[in-house]
């Protein structure tokens, strides 16, 4: 299809039921990126779908926006019985664009994936980290166990020190994120005139801030350093003195 | 009383194909209070025999008994405590923690040991007294040369009083005059403290000073001489 092609449109109508159809000349094609999309929906001026549906300058549909917008999720909010009366049909988001839920879900197990990718990327940084940082002082540590610290001692103090350095790390990330995000509370982000699944973004989004963000996160990341701090612990601790220092001074 | 026993040692390297045999059975003892040299021609196993003395590496063969225990029935646990203990370490390049003072290289035995911060700093004057170094306790190891890391070396493996000391090289990177002086020092400290001393050396004026003198060539032990 083209602009300028003719285009026939059947609706039934609200009150009847009756097919109503009305030949149209297409202005203009709109690509959504989605095939569903673009193959289902058309728009046409308001007036000549009110005559089509025979609302007579009535409408058909009302879009609500909650305060919270959580319970818009909830499939049995009493709201929509409250206002299902008289013909009404009162539907949240999720009923009346399954596909929308559908993405919104897919976004996050895609989040949860790119998750677990970031946090194995993450620990191989960490490992690589220390096994230079071990590397690098090979020698000391050959020299420390020589003149008599115990493995086990030597294996603490890395774990220990990649413990330290992940709550420098994790300081210095929540305080740059507090900032980076209260200067986003402020200006938002701008995506006004940008569509997703057919549904446009017209006002700027705001970040939303969670305790979880900055309590869990950051906790679970210092532990999974110091869980990561294990291998090249374990490594240094088994080396004999011998070979370390051999490693420390070539 | 015998407080070193190597009995039929060996010791192989593999470096991707080809095994070199550092050591090929080698029995050695060592008696309480010796000041004993092992020489030898560079490669002749000197160093990997002393590492394996003193517990820093491991036979492929053969036992190590120091101090009457086995080094090869010991937990690296056990070793660490036993070297931390009773064995001092000398090496030829010094080995001191860069990072460390002086003070804390020479202490750094006395603290694993949990000795009082009071009692460690008053050894530590003392033997930086003995070794000619007052007034150089606060500086790193690359702030002095190589005849004052050296002396520093032999503090930090006497300082806590241990019944044996191994010395690779010790006197290799040091002028004579230096070399003399330490080796005067070491002369002194196994008159007077009976500690036992194992150098490893083709250093002719260890050699002639050491009153016992084992030769190795080729990781077997070609002579052995007591004076």
């Amino acid at each position: 299809m083209e602009v300028g092609d003719r285009l026939v449109i059947t609706v039934a109508q609200q009150n009847t039921g009756e097919m109503s159809q009305e030949m149209m000349r297409v202005k203009g094609i709109f690509k959504l990126g989605m095939r569903e999309m673009d193959r289902s929906i058309a728009l046409i001026p308001i007036k000549r779908a009110s005559a089509m549906l025979g609302l007579n300058n009535g409408i058909h549909e009302i879009a609500v926006n909650l305060k919270k917008h959580k319970n818009s999720w909830i499939n049995d909010n009493p709201l929509w019985e409250k206002y299902s009366k008289n013909g009404n049909l009162f539907r949240n988001w999720v009923k009346l664009l399954p596909e929308m839920e559908a993405m919104v879900s897919m976004s996050g197990f895609s989040k949860y994936i790119i998750g677990i990718v970031l946090f194995l990327l993450v620990a191989g940084i960490i490992i690589n980290t220390l096994f230079m940082s071990i590397y690098e002082r090979m020698f000391e540590f050959g020299v420390m166990r020589a003149i008599g610290v115990k493995p086990l001692k030597l294996g603490s103090l890395i774990v220990l020190e990649s413990g330290v350095l992940a709550i420098f790390a994790t300081f210095f990330g929540v305080v740059t994120s507090l900032i980076l995000n209260g200067i986003l509370l402020k200006t938002g982000i701008d995506y006004t005139g940008t569509e997703f699944v057919s549904v446009s973004i017209t006002e700027l989004i705001y970040p939303v801030i969670s305790v979880q963000q900055y309590t869990v996160f950051p906790l679970a990341l210092i532990i999974f350093t110091m869980i990561t701090g294990f291998y090249p612990a374990i490594h240094a601790a088994r080396i004999t003195p011998a070979n370390a220092m051999k490693k420390g001074t070539k | 009383m015998d407080v070193i026993k190597v009995e039929n040692v060996t010791r192989t390297y593999k470096t991707g194909e080809i095994e070199v045999h550092a050591l090929r059975g080698v029995d050695l003892t060592i008696r309480k209070g010796e000041f004993t040299a092992i020489a030898g021609p560079s490669g002749s196993g000197k160093t990997t025999l002393l590492n394996i003395i003193g517990g820093l590496d491991t036979p492929s063969s053969g036992d190590v008994v120091l101090g009457g225990k086995l080094i090869s029935k010991m937990s690296g646990s056990e070793l660490s405590n036993f070297r931390r203990d009773h064995v001092g370490f000398i090496f030829q390049s010094y080995n001191l923690i860069p990072v460390l003072t002086v003070e804390e290289n020479i202490e750094f035995v006395m603290f694993l040991q949990g000795v009082e911060r009071s009692l460690r700093s008053k050894k530590v004057k003392e033997i930086l007294e003995v070794i000619g170094l007052t007034g150089s306790h606060d500086r790193l190891p690359s702030q002095l040369s190589g005849g004052q890391q050296q002396r520093v070396a032999v503090a930090r493996a006497i300082v806590s009083e241990p019944d044996i000391i191994l010395a690779d090289e010790p006197t290799a990177n040091l002028d004579s005059v230096t070399g003399s002086a330490l080796l005067d020092m070491m002369k002194k400290l196994n008159e007077e403290k009976g500690i036992t001393f194992i150098f490893s050396t083709h250093d002719k004026m260890i050699m002639e000073r050491a009153k016992r003198l084992v030769k190795l060539h080729d990781g077997k032990i070609q002579s052995d001489e007591t004076r």
